[in-house]
């Protein structure tokens, strides 16, 4: 499956995990079952029209998937994706 | 550029790097780098800076130091409670490396004046606590066409990069916006002050500032430009991510209102709520009124201090409804106000009608009422 890491200002949305896990095959689809388990997540991810949200970047290994086919990038079972939020902290 | 005999000396370890040697170590003291903030990042960015001999130093801070800068802020000590930060920082600084010059600007940098303060500096190192002045230290650096040493960090977490730096054929990595067009709404990602960091980790992200601060002046190395390094210290994670240049951003060709960008006179004002103040609250309870005090912060924070009111955390406010007493007088609080603010607007929606939020939250209460309760 393939493997989510939730930043820590998110993991109060996932009952404090780091990562979830999914059998989707596109990023999309992941973050849908990312949201059909946590919803509280969805808007905080995406605006009400369904898009990402712009201080949200979703990377499939070391790249930013709106490099390549946005949310429905593919993904395989042994990808890590990884959410990065804005963070301001000095 | 020459140097004493007593920075020669100083800086032997950098002049037998045949990478550094005495070329690379002129072109520090050349240098003028600029600082902005003084804080958890500003601490080890100023006093390895300042140790590797970068000619000209630039503070900028309007702060004075406080107890609870000191878990992290590890230039400044006891007895610099309640001073400038800047003018603390300078005598730490001068006392560590009396060879280099400390500009301080103690001010707030704004709109109005970052593009002066910055135009004088060779590279610039972020190292603020905010979203508005990320944008605009962002934003001036891509006007002024200047390197913009970024880290920022959260809890356990830390990002780092380096942003708007023109490499030797002339092309310029991305920038800020180029990474997040757009900042979060106010209050989704809580600030250091609301929710904590750990005390080192702006120690190690702050020193990897200052090694591609030092990188950049020298010209070694390949700088952190178009990517993104990120640190999770909880589980020793480490992930260097690619940044492009974002092909629909707008260009940047002025500074604008920060503040508005970031929503943040829109949250005040959506979340007026009515209010009492800690005298007010004081006088109540001298007077034995009837009232409800609730308290909407989490365990762990009741147990720093507390009011002795009704704890109910926010998130768990609407499960809990009935037991808060809707025929009575209801005051609110929490750390600073914000989240009572947003738990009065709730017990309005389930028709609390005399229910108030307190202004300034404990925070205020220790400050006004109380000097023996702890602040955090």
């Amino acid at each position: 499956m393939a493997t989510i890491s939730i930043p820590s200002p998110f993991r109060k949305f996932t009952a404090q995990e780091p990562e979830f896990q999914s059998k989707a095959t596109t990023v999309n689809g992941l973050l849908q079952d990312l949201v059909a388990t946590y919803p509280d997540i969805k808007k905080n991810l995406f605006t009400p029209e369904g898009q990402l949200l712009q201080f949200i970047k979703v990377y499939k290994g070391e790249e930013d998937i709106q490099e390549m086919n946005g949310v429905q990038t593919t993904i395989g079972e042994q990808d890590q994706l990884t959410i990065i939020p804005a963070i301001a902290g000095g | 550029m020459e140097f004493s005999k007593q920075e020669l000396e100083r800086y032997s370890r950098h002049l037998i790097i045949p990478e550094f040697n005495i070329e690379g170590q002129r072109k520090l003291k050349k240098a003028k780098v600029l600082i902005v903030g003084t804080g958890g990042l500003g601490a080890p960015l100023l006093q390895y800076l300042a140790a590797a001999g970068v000619g000209t130093l630039g503070l900028v801070d309007f702060d004075v130091v406080e107890d609870s800068n000191l878990q992290r802020q590890v230039l400044f000590t006891v007895n610099d409670i309640g001073r400038s930060k800047t003018v603390a920082a300078q005598e730490k600084i001068k006392a560590l490396n009396p060879h280099i010059e400390v500009k301080v600007h103690n001010t707030r940098l704004t709109s109005e004046n970052a593009l002066d303060i910055i135009k004088e500096y060779d590279v610039v190192a972020d190292g603020t606590d905010n979203f508005p002045t990320r944008y605009l230290v962002n934003d001036a650096c891509v006007i002024l066409r200047k390197p913009n040493v970024y880290a920022s960090i959260f809890r356990f977490d830390g990002q780092v990069s380096v942003f708007n730096h023109t490499d030797a054929n002339g092309n310029t990595g991305p920038n800020y916006r180029d990474l997040f067009p757009s900042p979060p709404p106010p209050g989704l990602v809580p600030s250091c002050a609301e929710g904590g960091v750990l005390g080192v980790l702006p120690g190690i992200m702050g020193s990897l500032q200052a090694s591609e601060v030092i990188k950049l002046i020298i010209g070694v190395g390949t700088p952190l430009s178009g990517r993104l390094f990120l640190f999770d210290a909880l589980s020793f994670k480490t992930t260097t991510l690619k940044i492009s240049k974002n092909k629909n951003a707008f260009p940047i060709t002025e500074l604008i209102d920060y503040e508005s960008f970031c929503g943040i006179g829109a949250k005040e004002e959506s979340q007026s709520v009515p209010e009492i103040t800690v005298e007010e609250l004081r006088n109540l309870r001298d007077n034995q009124e009837d009232f409800q005090l609730i308290d909407v912060r989490e365990a762990y924070e009741y147990e720093i201090a507390n009011l002795e009111g009704k704890l109910i955390p926010l998130k768990e406010l609407e499960g809990k409804i009935s037991a808060i007493r809707s025929d009575k007088k209801v005051v609110v609080h929490c750390r600073s106000g914000a989240r009572s603010a947003e738990a009065v607007q709730q017990l309005q929606t389930y028709g609390f009608e005399n229910v108030y939020n307190l202004k300034g939250g404990i925070l205020a209460w220790a400050e006004q009422i109380d000097p023996e309760m702890a602040k955090y």
